[in-house]
């Protein structure tokens, strides 16, 4: 009689899905990518707004049709020309560069420890949505005094992250088994940042 | 009905994630949902589309089609990261701790259980939702998924669709005799 591995083979087909790999190219490029989506959904947003056709826009910014669709498919890797095009046909403001040195709330002059910071807190977001509260606990003691005093979370929204994680690091629970798994889960990023 | 392999354990037991194909475009399904929820270009339009329904999902009537689109892309980021970290270790055990019973009250494990993922924590409600058919202790065949708007799943044709699917691959499961009750309490 067969098994259920047996079973489940007969009805897979041979080829594997390409899932993973993609998935781990997003999550690679993420910082990017997050940018080219965001310049992406406001581009679209606008065409809407302005009722210009996407072949108006390759016609305004003389550029491709492939190229307008990359770019609102958010896989466009934008060279300054092309988002001083894409602002003159939309008539739009899409990025601002800061020639001071003061502190700027801006993402794009953010400095490396808030960067860390950051990322920190978008891993620990993924991670509390299957519920490791170490992760939280480690933020909260080395990281989340700087963030705070910094006033991070008044223009990005992460409020309600950093009060989650507040909220998970009081239920701290320090076991070897909890940190063992926690390790195993993201190796050595966290800790080292942490 | 065939399947394809997304992710499996190399272990001697059934454990991963397996997902149906469409037979017209021969792309797993889960494959298809989670290229949907990475688009901007189809997230900000279905956005537009159901703007009053997410407004009122999300708690927040000052959004724009373009905001929230950019926190479901983020939603949908985190999902396919919790789902990228089982994909990538040994510890297909806890598989079942994405995937739950569809019906919240539901606690009991039953032969070829309805299931769904979504997120635990998230800034926002979570509202995407992949569905699948739970076929041994941490296996599961993901049938689609959903951006869930309503408590019931038959109040929107959208989930409709997804539970008729749902019940429909559960179905052909047992038809090809994979049915295994006794995998699935055991410890």
């Amino acid at each position: 009689m067969m098994n259920l591995k047996d079973k489940i083979k007969q009805i897979t087909v041979e080829s594997d899905s390409s899932w993973i790999d993609q998935a781990n190219t997003r999550a690679a490029n993420r910082g990017a990518r997050k940018n080219a989506r965001k310049i992406a959904l406001r581009v679209l947003a606008e065409l809407k707004k302005q009722n210009i056709s996407q072949g108006d826009l390759a016609e305004r910014m003389s550029v491709s049709r492939q190229q307008v669709s990359k770019i609102i498919k958010g896989q466009e890797n934008f060279t300054l020309e092309t988002i001083d095009k894409l602002e003159s046909a939309l008539g739009i403001s899409l990025i601002t560069v800061h020639l001071s040195q003061k502190r700027d709330t801006s993402p794009t002059t953010w400095s490396e420890t808030e960067h860390a910071a950051l990322k920190l807190l978008d891993t620990a977001n993924t991670l509390m949505s299957f519920t490791v509260p170490i992760f939280a606990n480690a933020l909260y003691y080395k990281e989340m005094y700087y963030i705070f005093n910094n006033h991070v979370f008044d223009t990005m929204r992460f409020n309600v992250d950093a009060l989650t994680i507040v909220r998970l690091a009081a239920e701290f629970d320090d076991s070897d088994e909890k940190k063992t798994k926690a390790k195993a889960a993201l190796g050595k990023t966290i800790f080292e940042l942490a | 009905m065939l399947v394809r392999c997304i992710f499996e354990s190399n272990s001697s037991e059934v454990e991963g994630l397996w997902s149906i194909i469409d037979p017209e475009t021969n792309i797993s399904t889960l494959d298809e949902i989670l290229d949907k929820w990475n688009d901007p270009e189809y997230m900000i339009e279905y956005c537009t589309q159901n703007l009053a329904d997410l407004r009122l999902e999300l708690k927040d009537q000052l959004l724009e089609p373009e905001e929230i689109a950019d926190e479901l892309i983020n939603e949908a980021e985190r999902l396919e990261d919790l789902l990228r970290w089982y994909a990538s270790g040994d510890d297909y055990r806890s598989l079942q701790q994405v995937f739950r019973p569809l019906n919240n009250k539901e606690d009991a494990l039953v032969e070829l259980q309805l299931s769904k993922a979504r997120l635990k924590n998230h800034p926002y409600p979570p509202v995407l939702r992949i569905y699948a058919v739970r076929i041994a202790e941490n296996a599961y065949v993901a049938t689609g998924g959903a951006i869930k708007l309503t408590h019931y799943m038959d109040e929107r044709m959208e989930t409709e669709e997804q539970l008729k699917k749902l019940k429909q691959v559960r179905s052909r499961l047992k038809d090809q005799g994979i049915c295994f009750p006794e995998d699935l309490n055991a410890e």
